[in-house]
Parts: structure tokens; sequence; C-alpha cells
């Protein structure tokens, strides 16, 4: 059975944000909405200061908090991985924002355009799909995945510090990579079972 | 060492859909998804179920003959539950015609058990009250002790609810405390002995005095222990608590939280309440007045309670190997 994973190489980012951006039009999100971020964080004191970016996207979770707190069902978890999301059954109870101890849940309090002037074409079409008041996140491009294709960010980052594929194949490439460069999960101590892998 | 993050920092930190960033900075924010509907929805809850289940003991403690005068308390704290908690739990939603849908998921969401034990205590206790009144045969009689006690039961599960819903915020020091469901039943039943006793005292409603005023004697001490426990922990919790800890106790919070709700909303009532306690005479103004600040504490309480909330980042020097590289 496939298990759908993602490994970050913290060594080869370099805090673009084209896998922001890559999100942004691949979803069409509306202003402010981010299914994905590269988060920076300076640390030391000078004069050894360092900045670290790290590219933070929903971990899809085994034990994933969302989809135990949502009380509409908003979440699930799919045999394949992935927390999925389905923001028609959302009512605004907002609780998953808190329990997402991955800061990885959006809320659309209201759709506004980019420009002063009203909507673009473009905006007119990515925003019917989103509806104000509910909760949104990223879904691995399950579009993208039935059709073969890896997630946007993936196909976009352009130092290859993003690899997704199949957690459950010993052999495939993310898989290899845990092995080899032995991959950590963020805030491991909670006990929710990230899908996502930052190699350091 | 303390994190060098003002509290007016903290409030300018927005969520959700706010201004794009221009970079997206691993950093302490306050948390802002809940705010005035919530905090309606959990004052009143609290006030409503703690003034119900008061007004149960009360009417099962008055004599056999008696006028029922404490059913009073029953349907004000029915009212409170049913119409202003639910009704704020419905205008806080951003789409509340699916609302219904907080009841889909009993298994595993405190919200939706919450939801269930509204509903639960919207069914028993309108029995219960009819019962009691005497619209229904069965006052006294075995129903009518088995819908008193479903009722009061169901009522006691709505006191709880919150503080497990807010326990649930791992990233959240301020609530993520085996103490919250503790601190919502006592705060609970002490808010609704003082709603109850500004009540009938007001509308001069025949009661026993004696129950409410020892109740509230063990349950204000015990109440400013968790209120102080819960501040000691937060200094030894993370960098997130302890910056709910200085906006609690030095930051614009330390007014309505120290000065209104410890001192104003317990402290002084404790000592109002034991002062008259076996007097007569000043013993209605000491209630009036002891009711009057718990309630309003109580409100700063739970004000507070949301607004010094604050978000552990999800990467944070000390916590997280990442920034080791």
């Amino acid at each position: 059975m496939t298990k759908w994973g993602m490994t970050i190489d913290l060594r080869r980012c370099m805090g673009c944000q084209s896998c922001t951006m890559a999100c942004k039009t691949k979803n069409g999100t509306p202003p402010g909405i981010f299914y994905r971020r590269v988060v920076e964080k300076e640390f030391g004191t000078f004069p050894n200061v360092h900045r670290t970016y790290v590219p933070m996207n929903c971990m899809h979770c085994d034990d994933p908090p969302c989809v135990a707190a949502c009380p509409a069902g908003v979440f699930s978890k799919r045999p394949d991985g992935i927390v999925d999301v389905d923001s028609s059954k959302c009512y605004g109870a907002r609780v998953c924002r808190i329990v997402c101890p991955y800061d990885a849940i959006a809320f659309i309090d209201e759709i506004v355009p980019y420009g002063e002037k009203g909507y673009l074409p473009p905006e007119k079409y990515w925003y019917e799909k989103f509806e104000s008041g509910t909760a949104v996140k990223c879904d691995f491009c399950i579009d993208r995945l039935e059709e073969g294709l890896d997630p946007a960010c993936v196909k976009t980052c352009p130092s290859e510090a993003l690899k997704f594929g199949d957690l459950e194949d010993p052999d495939s490439e993310v898989s290899k990579l845990i092995r080899s460069r032995g991959g950590q999960t963020l805030n491991p101590e909670l006990g929710t079972r990230p899908n996502v892998y930052y190699l350091t | 060492m303390m994190p060098n993050v003002t509290d007016q920092r903290i409030d300018q930190l927005s969520v959700g859909a706010g201004p794009i960033p221009e970079t997206f900075e691993a950093s302490f924010r306050g948390q802002r998804d809940w705010r005035f509907w919530e905090l309606m929805a959990f004052y009143f809850g609290c006030l409503g179920a703690g003034l119900y289940a008061i007004s149960a003991l009360l009417d099962w403690r008055a004599p056999g003959g008696a006028p029922r005068t404490t059913v009073t308390g029953l349907i004000v704290g029915f009212v409170l539950v049913i119409v202003i908690k639910n009704g704020s739990h419905v205008l806080g939603s951003s789409r509340p015609g699916r609302a219904l849908r907080a009841l889909s998921q009993v298994g595993s969401s405190w919200i939706s058990r919450g939801s269930l034990f509204i509903l639960l205590f919207g069914i028993f206790g309108a029995l219960d009250v009819m019962v009691r009144l005497g619209w229904i045969p069965g006052d006294k009689d075995v129903l009518g002790w088995i819908l008193g006690i479903l009722a009061l039961l169901a009522s006691l599960a709505v006191m709880v609810y919150v503080g497990f819903v807010m326990a649930q915020g791992r990233r959240i020091s301020l609530w993520h405390s085996p103490l919250m469901p503790v601190i919502f039943l006592v705060y609970s039943v002490v808010v609704g002995c003082a709603l109850a006793t500004g009540i009938f005292v007001i509308f001069g409603i025949a009661y026993d005095t004696e129950l409410v005023r020892v109740l509230m004697l063990i349950g204000i001490p015990v109440m400013i222990f968790l209120v102080l426990a819960q501040l000691a922990f937060l200094g030894t919790s993370t960098e997130a608590g302890r910056i709910s800890l200085r906006m609690l106790i030095r930051g614009r919070l330390a007014a309505p939280y120290i000065g209104g709700a410890l001192i104003f909303g317990l402290v002084i009532p404790l000592i109002l309440t034991a002062a008259a306690y076996g007097t007569s005479g000043g013993e209605a103004v000491a209630s009036v007045i002891s009711a009057v600040l718990i309630v309003i504490g109580g409100y700063l309480f739970f004000s507070s309670l949301l607004k010094a909330a604050v978000y552990t980042p999800t990467v944070e020097p000390g916590r997280s190997l990442l920034v080791n590289i």
C-alpha cells in the first residue's frame, strides 16, 4: 500500500520561496492564504549569527490532531497517508488551527482580490472553489498525484530540496534519503508521527 | 531567558487571512482565532450550567411542601446555556447553516462531545424544569429524580468540556494543562453560586443560604489555588507560556486578570462571605456585593484566558533539532 511522504533537505533549501509561489499558483489561493511557506529563523549571537530556512506545509501526520479535534469531520486520513480536507463541511469552529502543532491550516476569513481595482479574470476562476469562513490546507496536490505527477512545490524547487514518494517502498528516493541522511520529523515528542521528513 | 517580545508585538502578529507578510518569520504570535463570540459562549455556558446545578441542589433541599422558588434559577440557567451559549456559538461560526455538523464526530472531538452534552442538557433540563413546575407529573417521584440527576450530570458535562477543548492546544502552554477542565468546573460552580445568590436576594426568593455559603467558602479558595497553580506552571513551561505569564501578571492583562478576576473577583468576595458568616443584617448586602464581583471577575478571567494565549512557533530555539544545522 502506498504511503505518500516528503523529504525536505535543509542543506539545499535557500529560502527562495519558489515552492510557496508554485503552491499559490497551482491552488490559486486568495491573498494571505498559504498552504506552505518557508519559515525563516535567526539564531545565535553576533558575530556567530545564522539564518535557517525551514519549508513548512501540512505534515500529513499518521495521528493528525486536526482529524480528531474537528467537530464537523472536515479532515480525514486517507489510506495513502494524505490528510484530506473537505472545506464544504466546515462551519468555522477553528479548533483545527488551535490543535495543529505545525500551523499548517489556514482559515479564509474573507476572499478579497489582490489588486485595488477588483478581481482579475484569473482570480474569478481561482476563487470559485473557495468559500469564505472555511479551513483549507495542503493536500499534497492530490489531483496531480492522480495524474502521476509530483506536487507543484516538489516539481518547482530549483535546488531539488524537496522530494516526494512512497514511504512504504524501501527503494523509493524518499525512503533512501531518510535512511541515508537520518530524516527527522518536526517536534516528534508531540506524537503526531508526521510524514514529512527533514534532512539536515 | 525571557524572549524579547512585547505584548504589543504579540497583538500585532496576525493570523489567518491578514496582511500579506514580507517574510515568514518563526515567531511567537497571539491566539486570535477565538475571540468575542467564543468568550460569550464559554462564559455564559459556565454561568448557566453552574446556576442550573446550584438551583437544582437548592430545589432538592427545599423542605416538602415549601414553595418551589429556586426553580427560577433553573429556568434562568437553562436559558443562559441553551439560548445565550448556543446563540453565541452559532453567531461566532462563519457558516452557521452547517452548525449541526458539530455533532458528527462525537467519538473523537471534544467540541462534538460538548455539543452532545448541550443537546442532552436541553432535553433533560427542559423535562426536569417542567416536572418541577408540575407541568408533567412525576415531581418528587422516581421519574423526577432520574430527570433531575440526568440534567445535573449534563450541566456538569457542559461546565467541563470547554476545558478539554482548550487543553488540546499543544502549542498554547496557557491552555495545554490538565488543570483546565478542573478550572472550568470549579469556576462554574463559584459563578453559579454567585449568580444564584444575586438573583435570589435581589428578587426576594427564599433559598438555603447555608448551602450556597458553604459551597462558596470551599469553591473560592480552591479557585484561587487553581489560578495560582496555573500561573506557577506557566513560569516553568515553554517560552510561549512565560510570555502568557508576563502578559497576565505584568502586561496589559494584569489589571483585568490579577486585579479584576483574582483580587476583586475571588479574594474580596471570599473575605466578604467569610466575614458575613453568622452575622445578620449585613449578610444580604455582602452576598449581593460578592455575587456581582464574582460574576464580573469570571468574565474578566475567561476574557484574559483567551487574550493571553500565545502560540509556540513551529520552529523554536532549544526545541527543534533543525536549528542546529
